[in-house]
């Protein structure tokens, strides 16, 4: 699967974009994530195992609070985008 | 008076006399200012069917009760007369720091009547009110008359003019502030330029007072803590600006590609973004008037052949210029968007319009002896061309100067233009999001979503999230955002302040700054019966329940990929909930017993 990240999220990664394979649902690839890019990655996306509010996850263009948020299950061709908070108009 | 300054100029422009007129406080306690009073002001003294080039049709700068006090994000005026895009009610807003000094010069509005035999412009010194000659600066761009005026008058005074497309009656024309700030939709600027009226230079050294010292400065505090510690509008707004959006609206398939023909996925999306943006071309954020959140961009492009420097481009610029005419190179994009700013011209109408024609040429509907030379989807040098040539009424930019509807329809094609009431929509697929699709179908100024931007739910999850692709609860949403926002607008604050804070917040400022003991349901009541005064004026214009519609392309074509595909807008299932919702009857119009609810006369 695809992870992309955007915004203010790539100062935490250092690249816009991660292949990773083998995690069965969202929690095993937070978990993963956090693992990999830090605390202060951590510290914006996950907290006591839930993510944060001041975090957007899209799996294949949908927010994962429409599927079983945390606890969506993935496979191999999803592509997942992770965002912080943002707005405009 | 706490808040208003309780005063109005009248400036007759036909035989250049200047009055003073007290506010009618009754219609200010109902309607605020800004948006919501201007359109009862404009009502009570012009015929909705008046045409909107008439000597007889008035234009009406407004300001509210927080503009230029401490209340958080308070640098807002409204323009409102009727809009020549459209034929609805025109009302469009604007930042930076004309309000507030209009405002300290001791006045909470100007109505403008009649047209100047020659071109003029007002200029305001606190009590010194004149109408002066304005024909050395008739023809200029934006930048020109600002640098002149300022000149001419006061270094730090501030100044609201008309481009050369206000001159011209391109009917999309802005009202410029601070050359880089609009009153941008709807073409409010080719009204000022039907009465010869170039500009507002205003000057102003008065102080305003609230009702109460203590509570208000604690409601503002209150409030600028809470929008300071927010993400969006503590750290990703003033980081990024608005155009931050590109991303996330073109992951989740709703970002309109290609005059909307392509869905809402735009493989280049990366390159035209906030992020991108942010990296190449970003000298500093900026923010308006009493601001904590600074989305403006200074933007420099340092070499190359679209080498300029200027503000912005704001998401929906970037989206039109962009992903709606298939143009990957950001720096076109930039460029064009400074020639908005400068010929006073709409980005959101321009770039959709240039889209349309796109389109048409792509189909042979448009052939090349029409336009000279070609004009494909993805050309960055149009893009910055057509802009200016445009604001100047030059070759094919007469056509494009009347907006893409009338555009498209003079070739028999109007289905071709992604129009609203004959408004440009912006840049959220409407089949993707079902809610802002309801938004632009319903919107008083025709497609718009600052209106009611029911993004922030359907994508974005502020305050709660809605799933996009469905179409349950949105018309009850749509509802409070839209009457929310009419209420923002009014009080004379940023619709941005909306990420951070919310009703009970707005409505301490205006309690305590107006010293009116308002409930808060009576500060959103007040939205709602602006957004009905609105529709009333709309209905008198001679708009049906036939205009509360999409184009064609969003309610008959799928989206061919993405997250939304297959989907088209569910209108025909949220319209009749919107109007039972607004207590209308099942043609949309508002019933007598809603109008007496919210003291309609």
């Amino acid at each position: 699967m695809v992870v992309k990240f955007f915004a203010y999220i790539r100062d935490y990664t250092h690249t816009k974009e991660l292949t990773v394979d083998g995690c069965v649902d969202m929690r095993e690839l937070v978990e993963r994530l956090c693992g990999m890019y830090g605390k202060k990655f951590e510290d914006k996306v996950y907290k006591n195992q839930e993510l944060t509010s001041e975090v957007i996850i899209l799996l294949n263009g949908r927010h994962i609070t429409h599927y079983d948020g945390i606890d969506t299950k993935l496979a191999k061709d999803d592509e997942i985008s992770i965002f912080p908070v943002v707005a405009g108009g | 008076m706490y808040g208003w300054t309780g005063k109005i100029l009248r400036v007759n422009l036909t035989d250049s006399t200047i009055k003073t007129e007290a506010l009618n406080m009754k219609d200010a306690k109902l309607y605020l200012g800004g948006r919501g009073l201007g359109t009862k002001m404009y009502m009570d003294e012009v015929d909705p069917k008046i045409d909107p080039f008439s000597p007889k049709n008035k234009i009406i700068f407004l300001t509210g009760p927080l503009t230029g006090t401490f209340g958080t994000s308070a640098g807002r005026y409204e323009v409102v007369t009727k809009a020549p895009l459209t034929g609805t009610i025109g009302a469009s807003n604007s930042g930076g720091h004309f309000g507030p000094e209009l405002k300290y010069a001791g006045y909470d509005g100007i109505i403008f009547e009649g047209k100047s035999e020659k071109p003029a412009y007002l200029f305001i010194n606190n009590d010194k009110v004149e109408l002066r000659n304005a024909e050395h600066l008739w023809g200029k761009t934006v930048n020109e008359t600002t640098d002149s005026l300022l000149a001419e008058t006061f270094e730090d005074g501030r100044v609201a003019c008309i481009g050369p497309a206000g001159e011209k009656l391109v009917l999309f024309a802005t009202v410029m502030n601070e050359k880089g700030r609009a009153a941008g939709r709807s073409g409010l600027g080719a009204v000022m330029g039907s009465k010869n009226l170039k500009a507002v230079v205003v000057k102003g050294t008065k102080s305003l007072q609230v009702a109460d010292n203590k509570a208000f400065y604690d409601a503002c505090v209150d409030a600028r803590n809470k929008l300071r510690a927010h993400p969006v509008t503590g750290q990703g707004l003033a980081l990024y600006g608005t155009q931050i959006l590109v991303n996330i609206l073109n992951q989740s398939g709703g970002l309109p590609t290609r005059n909307w023909k392509d869905g809402g996925v735009f493989e280049h999306a990366e390159d035209t973004s906030g992020e991108a943006l942010t990296s190449k071309y970003l000298v500093r954020n900026k923010g308006c008037f009493g601001c904590t959140i600074g989305c403006g961009r200074i933007t420099r492009i340092s070499e190359g052949k679209f080498k300029s420097f200027g503000e912005g481009p704001e998401y929906e610029a970037g989206w039109s210029y962009g992903a709606d005419c298939g143009v990957k190179e950001l720096d076109a994009i930039c460029k064009a968007n400074f020639i908005c700013n400068d010929l006073g011209l709409d980005p959101i109408t321009m770039g959709s319009t240039i889209a349309c024609a796109m389109e048409m040429y792509d189909k042979g509907i448009l052939a090349k002896k029409d336009l000279g030379k070609d004009l494909l989807f993805g050309d960055a040098d149009a893009i910055v061309e057509y802009t200016r040539m445009t604001g100047y009424r030059e070759g094919f930019g007469d056509k494009l100067a009347q907006g893409s509807y009338r555009m498209a329809a003079a070739y028999g094609h109007p289905e071709l233009s992604m129009t609203v009431k004959k408004q440009e929509m912006p840049a959220y697929d409407g089949r993707a999001l079902q809610g802002i699709g309801l938004e632009y179908a319903t919107s008083n100024r025709g497609g718009c979503h600052v209106r009611g931007y029911m993004t922030s739910p359907e994508i974005l999850g502020i305050p709660q999230k809605l799933d996009p692709l469905v179409t349950t609860d949105k018309a009850s949403w749509l509802k409070i955002f839209q009457d929310l926002t009419a209420t923002v607008d009014s009080a004379g604050i940023c619709l941005f302040t909306t990420f951070g804070i919310g009703l009970p917040e707005i409505a301490a400022m205006i309690r305590t700054a107006t010293g009116i003991n308002y409930t808060d349901e009576e500060v959103l009541q007040i939205g709602e019966r602006i957004w009905n005064l609105e529709k009333i004026f709309n209905l008198k214009a001679g708009f049906t329940k036939a205009d509360d519609t999409l184009p064609p392309r969003l309610l008959k074509e799928p989206m061919p990929s993405g997250a939304a595909k297959g989907k088209v807008n569910q209108l025909d299932v949220m319209l009749p909930q919107y109007y039972q919702a607004r207590g209308w009857d099942k043609e949309g119009i508002p019933m007598k017993e809603k109008l007496k609810e919210l003291s309609i006369e």
